[in-house]
């Protein structure tokens, strides 16, 4: 086995402090001789193997017992300094000394190569979980990447279908240009709306959106918001905000244009998916640090079965139509722009039946 | 002086406040509408050349006149604090026109303060709740997201 260069010298070290222990002893043992037994000597010279079978490993140990049994011979059995046996019992005891000092070795010697492997092998485990993460993660970015390429294959040549048929017409100078431009110019922004959304899934999932986060009001956004329906047919009528002024202005911390966006995404999801002339409730709260914006529609609601999929990308409705306007991207752009500020959107069924939806965003501390 | 409508494809909202931080008085953003366009720059005409600012504002049930000082909803006076007086002159001095979260606050409280710009917004909500109709959906004072407020006196 090659060692690194301070192993080496950790190793160089251990065995010149043992056999400085084994030496010591030895002297210290050596001038109480007459008091002490052997039964002492062979002790404290097995201490002395185990130590050094531990920091030195196994040739270590087998060196100082076989030193060890030496000076037990030369030292402490009598006659004294000579390598000679003189009495039957005194061979067992150095052959004891020698056999318990070498199966002591051999055993420390394997439990530290057991414990060797186990750290390798919890090292491993922990590499492969890392990499198994990791190649979930792509895995799940590559599918998304599927999942993207066929939606946005379908939803791109839809409209581009419809503007390159138009187009032909007007081209060949047929009548109902003024009409035909207007389509065209209808599914340009269509195609727009879904290339901005795409850009933003992509950005968001990057995680290099670019937020500026504020102290903003609740009621400027909601306000915002309500305004950016002015002129929608029918929906000045339907949408509802319940605001209670005898309490102080609610405070958040959050991006007011990226707020605004997903806020008008729910108001606008709410408006599309229940009936004509139904209100839809805007209603802002405070619990636990954050505002919850809360947007109640009277439509059919939404099945417990759908209820974890509307947060996906690409997820429709059950029975809309293909190609309803937009891409199913709206709640989960929604919902990650929301995390991105530190909130969520959420959803839960509604008090008069219905869907309500609500957004989430930190509140601000302090009175202002 | 002549009115400048910037026509830009940029459409990050840090960029239209630096446009109108720069001297803009408006702008649009491809993809845009000829009419919109048409209709901006014609509200810039009108309102050129600059005239003093109004002492006396009336509209959609709301007066201010402000070398009285006196503010009123529906004939019903409000009590309105020096900001207040001083975010309604520094929008109405020029109705229809953006004015950044910058520029407002420079009019407002000066440079001296610091970047207190946070408060900007919640004074501007109490100033809704004492003159707006409805607040949370206002008619007065119209936010432009992520760019600033525009005082609205067509009413």
């Amino acid at each position: 086995m090659i060692f690194p260069s301070h192993t080496r010298t950790r190793i160089l070290c251990a065995w010149v402090l043992w056999l400085a222990m084994l030496g010591l002893v030895t002297v210290f043992m050596h001038v109480l001789r007459r008091d002490i037994g052997q039964a002492h000597v062979v002790l404290i010279y097995l201490l002395l193997v185990l130590g050094a079978s531990i920091s030195g490993g196994r040739p270590f140990g087998f060196v100082i017992a076989g030193v060890g049994s030496l000076s037990i011979d030369y030292f402490f059995q009598q006659p004294f300094d000579t390598l000679t046996i003189g009495k039957p019992l005194d061979g067992l005891v150095l052959i004891a000394f020698l056999a318990t000092a070498v199966v002591a070795t051999q055993i420390m010697a394997l439990a530290h190569a057991e414990a060797e492997r186990a750290t390798a092998h919890a090292l491993e485990v922990e590499r492969l979980s890392a990499e198994a993460q990791h190649a979930g993660a792509l895995r799940e970015a590559n599918k998304l990447k599927d999942v993207l390429l066929a939606s946005v294959s379908h939803d791109l040549r839809t409209p581009l279908t419809t503007i390159k048929a138009l187009a032909q017409d007007i081209a060949s100078g047929a009548e109902g240009a003024a009409e035909n431009g207007a389509v065209i110019v209808t599914q340009a922004e269509r195609l727009g709306r879904i290339v901005g959304s795409l850009l933003d899934l992509s950005r968001l999932n990057s995680e290099s959106f670019p937020l500026s986060v504020e102290v903003n009001t609740a009621e400027d956004l909601v306000g915002a918001a309500v305004q950016q329906f002015t002129g929608v047919e029918g929906a000045s009528r339907r949408l509802r905000t319940v605001i209670d002024y005898s309490q102080p202005a609610l405070v958040g911390r959050f991006d007011f244009v990226q707020s605004l966006r997903i806020l008008t995404n729910l108001i606008d999801n709410a408006l599309r998916y229940s009936p004509p002339e139904t209100p839809v409730n805007i209603t802002v709260q405070s619990r636990e640090g954050m505002l919850g914006f809360e947007v109640a529609d009277r439509g059919v609601g939404i099945p417990p079965s759908e209820r974890i999929r509307i947060f996906e990308p690409f997820y429709r409705p059950v029975g809309s139509r293909p190609d309803g306007g937009n891409a199913g991207l709206g709640l989960s752009i929604s919902r990650r722009l929301a995390e991105a500020q530190g909130g969520t959107v959420t959803y839960q069924d509604g008090a008069h039946g219905g869907s309500t939806f609500a957004l989430w965003l930190p509140a601000a501390e302090g009175d202002m | 002086m002549v009115p400048i409508v910037v026509l830009t494809a940029r459409h990050a909202e840090s960029e239209k406040v630096e446009l109108l931080n720069a001297g803009a008085d408006d702008y649009v953003t491809k993809p845009f509408g000829t009419a919109e366009l048409a209709a901006r720059v014609a509200a810039q005409l009108r309102r050129t050349p600059r005239r003093q600012p109004d002492l006396f504002i009336h509209t959609d049930g709301f007066s201010i006149d402000f070398e009285r000082r006196i503010a009123t909803r529906d004939a019903t006076a409000i009590r309105l604090t020096p900001i207040e007086w001083g975010l309604l002159r520094a929008l109405s001095a020029d109705p229809g026109r953006v004015l950044t979260h910058q520029q407002l606050f420079d009019a407002v409280w000066g440079q001296a303060y610091g970047d207190v710009r946070q408060y900007l917004r919640v004074h501007v909500t109490h100033l809704r709740r004492k003159i707006e109709r409805n607040p949370a959906n206002p008619s007065i004072i119209i936010t432009e997201p992520g760019v600033g407020y525009r005082f609205n006196a067509t009413k």
